[in-house]
C-alpha cells in the first residue's frame, strides 16, 4: 500500500473533545457524589480505625460450631431458603402473566397494522400493567416488610410476601425485556395463522428465551435470599434474626459461621442455575 | 378458499404501499405462482391475501367476505384456515422439530390441549408423516438448531401438509434447497393441495419451477400485475419485460 494521500484530509478526531468532557464529568459526577456520602478514603488507612477494623475481624475467629449451634442454624437457613423460594415462585404467578400482556409483540390486536375499534384500549392496559409493575418495584422489600408486619404479624409470613410484591416488580419488567428483544418471527408466524396470544408466547417465544429467564430467575432467587436475611432484621424470620441477634451480642464467632452459611448458599444458586441450564440447553 | 383482491394498496409503510390498485381473482382450490424481481410486492401480496398485512385502500374477500370489517376474532377464525410460510423459517432454534411442526394446528387444538402438547407432544403419527412426505422424518425428535438450512425450511413445510388449512400461502419455498430437492418438494406440495382442494399461492424466484408445476402464472413487477398467463403462454418476451434485459434466458428453457 502506498504511503501516499490518506483517503480523509484530516487526522483530526471530531469526537474526540465531546469524549473528553464526557469523561472529565462523569469524573467530576463520582467525585461529587462521594463528598455527598462523606466517602473519605483516608479513613481506611488510618491506623486508629485499622486497629479497631481488626480487632473486630479477630473475634470472627473461629467460627462458632457447637452442634446446638449448628442445629439452630440449620433450621433458620432452611427457613430463609423457603421464604427467599416461596417469595420468588409467588413473584413469578404474578410477573410471568403481566410480562406476557405487556409484550407488543404478542399483541393481537396490532397484527395487520390496522387500528382497531378501540385502539387507545390495548395501549392503556399495556400502560397501566407497566405503570403497576414500576409501583411494586419502587417500594423496597425492607418497607413492604415493615408494613406488612403489622398487618399479618411478626414471621416469614410478612417476609415471603414483601419479596413476592417488589420481586413480582422487577421480574416482570425484565421478563418483558427478555421478550421484546427475542425474534419475533417465530412467534407472529403463529399469530398469523389463528393461534392464541398464550400459544404464541409458549410455541414461538418461550423456546427462544428460556434460558435467559431461568438465569434471571435463579440470580433473583439468590438476591431473594440475601433479601430475607434483611428482611430477618425486621422480625420476619430467618436467618436474618439470628444474625441480628449475634451482632447484638458481640458474638463475632457466630457472625462468621453465619457468613458462611451466606456464601454457602450463594454458591449453591450459582451451580442450581448452572445445572438448570445445563439441562434446557 | 377464494381469494378477491379489489383496488388494492398495501405496503409495511402505509404511506408508500409497494402494491398499488391491484386487483386479483383466485378461484378455490386453483395454484397459481408468483414470479417477479426482488422488491417487486410478491412477500407483501402474499401477506395481504393471508390477513397478515391490513390494505391501505381496497379490499381482501375470503370466500366472499371482507377480511377486514369482520371483527377481530372473527377475523382470527379466518387466519386459522389459511397458512403463511415466510421464506426464512420461522422456527425457534432450540425447540424440537416435534413441536415446531405441531404448532401448525395451535389455533385448532385449544389452550389446555397446547398446554399439554408442550409436555407429551400429540397426533406423532401425523408429525411423522407430514415429515416422512418432505423426507425429514428422522428429524422428528431433533432440535431446530441442530438442522442444515435445507432441512429447516423442509420442516417449516411440513407445518403445511400438518395444518388443516384451506390456502397455503407460501413464499419463496425453494430459497434453501438445491434444485433436485427442489423439484421433489414442489411436487409433493402441489399435489397434496390438488388432493385436498387447497388453494395454492406461492412465490418463486426459480422461474423454470414455477413454469413447470403451476397453471397459473402471474408476473408482478413494481407493485402491478404485469401479466397472469397460463405457463405455455410465459415467454422470453414476457420474462424480458418482467425482470429486465439483464436476465440470462438461456437459463429457463
Amino acid at each position: 500500500m502506498s504511503r501516499g494521500a490518506l483517503p480523509v484530509t484530516s487526522l483530526h478526531d471530531p469526537q474526540g473533545p465531546g469524549r473528553l468532557l464526557g469523561a472529565v464529568l462523569s469524573l467530576a459526577a463520582v467525585v461529587w457524589m462521594m463528598h455527598l456520602t462523606e466517602f473519605d478514603p483516608a479513613a481506611l488507612v488510618d491506623p486508629a480505625n485499622q486497629r479497631t477494623a481488626l480487632h473486630f475481624a479477630a473475634g470472627l475467629f473461629p467460627p462458632t460450631h457447637d452442634a446446638g449451634f449448628l442445629r439452630m442454624m440449620l433450621q433458620e437457613t432452611w427457613r430463609t431458603v423457603a421464604i427467599a423460594t416461596a417469595g420468588t415462585v409467588l413473584a413469578m404467578l404474578l410477573a410471568l402473566p403481566a410480562a406476557v400482556l405487556v409484550t407488543r409483540v404478542l399483541s393481537l390486536s396490532a397484527l395487520g397494522g390496522r387500528a382497531t375499534r378501540k385502539p387507545w384500549l390495548p395501549r392503556a392496559v399495556r400502560q397501566g400493567l407497566r405503570l403497576l409493575l414500576v409501583l411494586l418495584r419502587s417500594v423496597p422489600e425492607l418497607v413492604w416488610a415493615l408494613l406488612l408486619v403489622r398487618a399479618v404479624g411478626l414471621g416469614p409470613a410478612a417476609g415471603v410476601l414483601a419479596i413476592a410484591i417488589t420481586y413480582s416488580g422487577m421480574l416482570g419488567k425484565v421478563y418483558a425485556e427478555i421478550f421484546e428483544s427475542a425474534d419475533s418471527a417465530p412467534t407472529v408466524a403463529l399469530l398469523h395463522q389463528g393461534a392464541g396470544r398464550v400459544q404464541g408466547f409458549l410455541y414461538g417465544l418461550l423456546p427462544q428465551c428460556s434460558d435467559e429467564l431461568i438465569s434471571y430467575t435463579v440470580y433473583r432467587w439468590e438476591c431473594a435470599i440475601r433479601s430475607s436475611v434483611v428482611l430477618g432484621f425486621v422480625g420476619a424470620g430467618g436467618l436474618g434474626q439470628l444474625i441480628e441477634q449475634s451482632i447484638r451480642m458481640f458474638a463475632g464467632g457466630e457472625v462468621s459461621a453465619l457468613i458462611l452459611v451466606f456464601i454457602l448458599l450463594v454458591v449453591l444458586a450459582d451451580a442450581t442455575s448452572a445445572l438448570l441450564r445445563r439441562a434446557w440447553a | 378458499m377464494r381469494i378477491e383482491l379489489n383496488g388494492l394498496s398495501a405496503g409495511p409503510d402505509a404511506a408508500r404501499p409497494i402494491l398499488t390498485n391491484l386487483n386479483l381473482q383466485i378461484g378455490s382450490g386453483e395454484q397459481v405462482a408468483i414470479i417477479g424481481p426482488s422488491g417487486a410486492g410478491k412477500t407483501t401480496l402474499l401477506h395481504v391475501a393471508g390477513l397478515a398485512l391490513a390494505p391501505v385502500q381496497g379490499t381482501v374477500r375470503l370466500d366472499g367476505e371482507d377480511g377486514w370489517t369482520m371483527r377481530s376474532g372473527t377475523r382470527r377464525q379466518w387466519r386459522a384456515r389459511l397458512l403463511i410460510a415466510p421464506q426464512a423459517p420461522p422456527l425457534p432454534p432450540r425447540q424440537r422439530v416435534v413441536t415446531a411442526v405441531l404448532a401448525a394446528r395451535l389455533a385448532q387444538m385449544g389452550f389446555w390441549r397446547s398446554l399439554a402438547s408442550l409436555i407429551a407432544p400429540r397426533d406423532l403419527e401425523a408429525v411423522a408423516q407430514a415429515l416422512a412426505q418432505l423426507d425429514v422424518a428422522d428429524k422428528l425428535f431433533e432440535r431446530v438448531d441442530r438442522l442444515s438450512g435445507g432441512e429447516r425450511q423442509r420442516v417449516s413445510l411440513a407445518r403445511a401438509l400438518l395444518s388443516p388449512a384451506r390456502l397455503w400461502l407460501i413464499d419463496e419455498p425453494l430459497s434453501a434447497l438445491d434444485p433436485s430437492r427442489a423439484r421433489q418438494v414442489i411436487e409433493v406440495l402441489t399435489s397434496v393441495a390438488r388432493a385436498r382442494g387447497v388453494t395454492v399461492l406461492a412465490s418463486f424466484h426459480q422461474v423454470d419451477v414455477a413454469l413447470a408445476f403451476f397453471p397459473r402464472i402471474l408476473g408482478v413487477r413494481a407493485g402491478k400485475v404485469l401479466f397472469d398467463l397460463a405457463p405455455e403462454r410465459v415467454g422470453p418476451a414476457e420474462l424480458r419485460a418482467l425482470y429486465g434485459n439483464d436476465i440470462a434466458l438461456g437459463d429457463l428453457k
